[in-house]
């Protein structure tokens, strides 16, 4: 559970740096592509600036050129000067259209150029008409248009024009540096910035690390802790379970050495009131008479009864204390000895037997063979009267889930019916009660041990022993052993 | 009385329960074996008889016995002590000890033989069969078996 917390804090510690690793990371991209899409687009300005200029200009020089190529047509009329005027006319067209294609930042700017513009195709149109006049002879006419001051005029508003253009775009240019300046200030601020998040990103992985190697340590020292104090309570455990063990083997012990006395000292008596009552029927059986001796057998029944019980009772008490180590067992062989040793009882009864193939499984083989003694003779011994015994043992191998183990468990689970006469299934578990019995000592001998003892040696393997069955109808019998037994049971407690 | 085999071996028996010595006694006189059965009541008065001890100096009510029928489960010392000590004792250990017991338990049977017992008999539980045990052993130990005449001295 603790662990589980301590996992979890780390968990988020660990994705909130990262959030802040990448957070970091994209605000410096974000800086460094700002700065350079600043650095571009006033770069681009200032060419676009320094272009119009130029461009303008050139323009202003080429009107200059073409009036002055102009002027000096027609105070000379040499046509000399008219060369450089039209190569100036010539060359303002491509110029007008350049200076159209570029478009200025600044406003109001656009309309101060297209002004501009009409007044250089004005003053064009006036350099024409006084140049194609002078060339027609007609100096006069031209000379007059010239003196209007009509030209003059127009180069003057063109020379405002272009000069008022021309500081708009140098005070464009100016301002355009200093935020070049300001922009490669801010690079250096950005390039500061990243140098000095990358060091505290750098510093920071390395403080996590050193951190996260000192949790580790911290945890692995924490685990090892846990698992001495593990260590501790599984020899604690361990040393009480061998306590249990060793009291469960006294507790056995003393078992068995009551059952030594049961045996011993209780049949001790009896056999002396069996002997007493002998020599007092061969001594004094005419003074007894008939009812005397009818008396002194019954006390002799009693007494060989008790004795019976006693005997049956130490045979009980003996499966768990005498019983023998597991060893391969061949269940086949195992019926195979019972019925040839109930052979008289089974062909007498005209009893049928089918037997279907058994496993070998680890057992203590004597006991398996008091347990298919006794559930065979009893099936034998409680037949129908009108019906020949039929038995069938039966075998099937079984996986169950097991909570208990948490894991599947094979089981070998076989199956004695017979068609005797049953009994109801109220008393399925009564009778695995030792000395338990359904019917008179008249109708069927026995103490009532057989089941109990049963139930006993399939306990000790581990197994358990259940019955069904109807009054009347017939039993079945069906014994579960785990294929591994030793997870069940405390080999050697004896 | 050596050179004879007409005089009956003594018989000992050592068994703690009065109604078993009665029921042998009355079993031996019934059978008509005509031994001599002496009693002893566990062990120690065993050993004590046979070494001559105590009250059973005298030579005369205590012969030698040339058969011990004895019982296990005795107190102050038991049957499988008595034995022991008997089977070492280079004096006594040719005295053939059957046991009579009412135990049945094979670990006892192994243990008896182990000791040097020449037989091992359960009890019988009737008092017929007592009758034809003491029939039988009569038969064989004073009958059939031949002793060593310095043997019963």
């Amino acid at each position: 559970m603790n662990k589980q917390k301590h996992q979890s804090k780390a968990n988020i510690t660990w994705a909130a740096f990262i959030v802040v690793v990448l957070s970091i990371i994209v605000g410096n991209a974000f800086l460094a592509l700002n700065t350079i899409q600043g650095l571009t687009q006033t770069q681009k300005s200032l060419d676009n600036t320094s272009m119009l200029t130029t461009a303008i200009e050139q323009l202003h020089l080429s009107v200059v050129q073409a009036e002055s190529g102009q002027r000096g047509y027609l105070l000379t009329e040499e046509a000399d000067y008219l060369t450089p005027y039209y190569d100036a006319i010539g060359q303002i067209q491509a110029q007008t259209e350049h200076v159209k294609s570029l478009h200025s930042e600044i406003d109001g700017q656009a309309d101060r150029i297209a002004q501009l513009l009409v007044l250089v195709d004005s003053k064009i149109n006036e350099l024409k008409k006084t140049v194609n006049l002078a060339l027609d002879d007609r100096e006069r006419r031209a000379l007059y248009v010239l003196n209007t001051h009509k030209g003059r005029d127009l180069y003057r508003q063109i020379r405002e024009h272009v000069n008022e253009i021309q500081d708009r775009e140098l005070l464009f240019k100016v301002s355009h540096f200093s935020k070049l300046a300001k922009i490669k200030n801010e690079a250096k601020i950005t390039f500061a910035i990243t140098a000095i998040t990358s060091a505290l990103l750098i510093i920071g992985m390395f403080v996590m690390t050193r951190l996260n190697l000192r949790n580790s340590a911290q945890y692995r020292f924490e685990l090892e802790k846990q698992n001495e104090t593990l260590a501790t309570k599984v020899s604690e455990r361990t040393q009480e379970l061998t306590l249990y063990s060793d009291e469960l083997s006294r507790s056995n012990r003393e078992l068995e050495e009551f059952a030594f006395v049961a045996s011993h000292d209780l049949q001790e008596p009896l056999r002396k009131i069996q002997a007493f009552s002998d020599r007092l029927e061969t001594m004094f059986k005419d003074e007894l008479g008939e009812k005397g001796i009818d008396y002194i057998g019954r006390m002799k029944n009693a007494a060989q009864r008790m004795s019976n019980l006693i005997n049956d009772l130490l045979e009980f008490s003996r499966i768990a204390t005498r019983g023998k180590d597991f060893d391969d067992t061949n269940l086949n062989e195992v019926v195979t000895d019972i019925l040839s040793d109930l052979e008289i009882a089974i062909d007498e009864s005209n009893t049928q037997v089918d037997v279907e193939n058994l496993p070998v499984i680890q057992a203590d083989k004597s006991q398996m063979q008091q347990l298919f003694l006794n559930l065979l003779s009893n099936a034998v011994k409680f037949r129908r009267p009108d019906v020949s015994p039929h038995i069938k043992i039966s075998y099937q191998h079984e996986n169950i889930f097991s909570a208990d183990h948490n894991t599947e468990l094979s089981f070998q689970v076989i199956t004695i019916e017979d068609n005797g006469i049953g009994f109801s299934q109220d008393y399925a578990d009564k009778i695995f009660v030792p000395f338990q019995r359904l019917h008179g000592r008249s109708e069927y001998k026995g103490t009532g041990i057989g089941l109990s003892v049963c139930r006993r040696i399939v306990e000790r393997h581990g197994g358990t022993i259940t019955a069904q069955s109807k009054d009347g109808e017939g039993a079945t019998f069906t014994i579960k052993l785990p294929v591994e037994a030793a997870l069940f049971t405390l080999q050697g407690e004896a | 009385m050596p050179y004879t085999k007409v005089k009956p071996i003594t018989i000992l028996m050592a068994d703690d329960d009065e109604d078993d010595r009665l029921l042998t006694q009355d079993a031996l006189a019934e059978s008509r074996v005509l031994n001599e059965l002496h009693f002893v009541e566990d062990g120690v008065e065993l050993l004590e008889y046979l070494e001559r001890k105590g009250k059973f100096e005298d030579k005369t009510t205590s012969p030698r016995p040339g058969l011990i029928l004895l019982d296990l489960n005795m107190p102050r010392m038991d049957g499988r002590e008595a034995l022991e000590a008997i089977k070492a004792n280079p004096n006594l250990k040719g005295i053939p000890v059957v046991i009579l017991t009412t135990s049945k338990q094979e670990e006892d049977m192994v243990k008896g033989y182990n000791l040097g017992a020449a037989s091992y008999i359960t009890k019988p539980v009737t008092f017929d069969g007592l009758v034809d045990l003491m029939k039988t052993l009569g038969k064989y130990w004073v009958e059939f078996v031949e002793l060593p005449t310095t043997f019963n001295d």
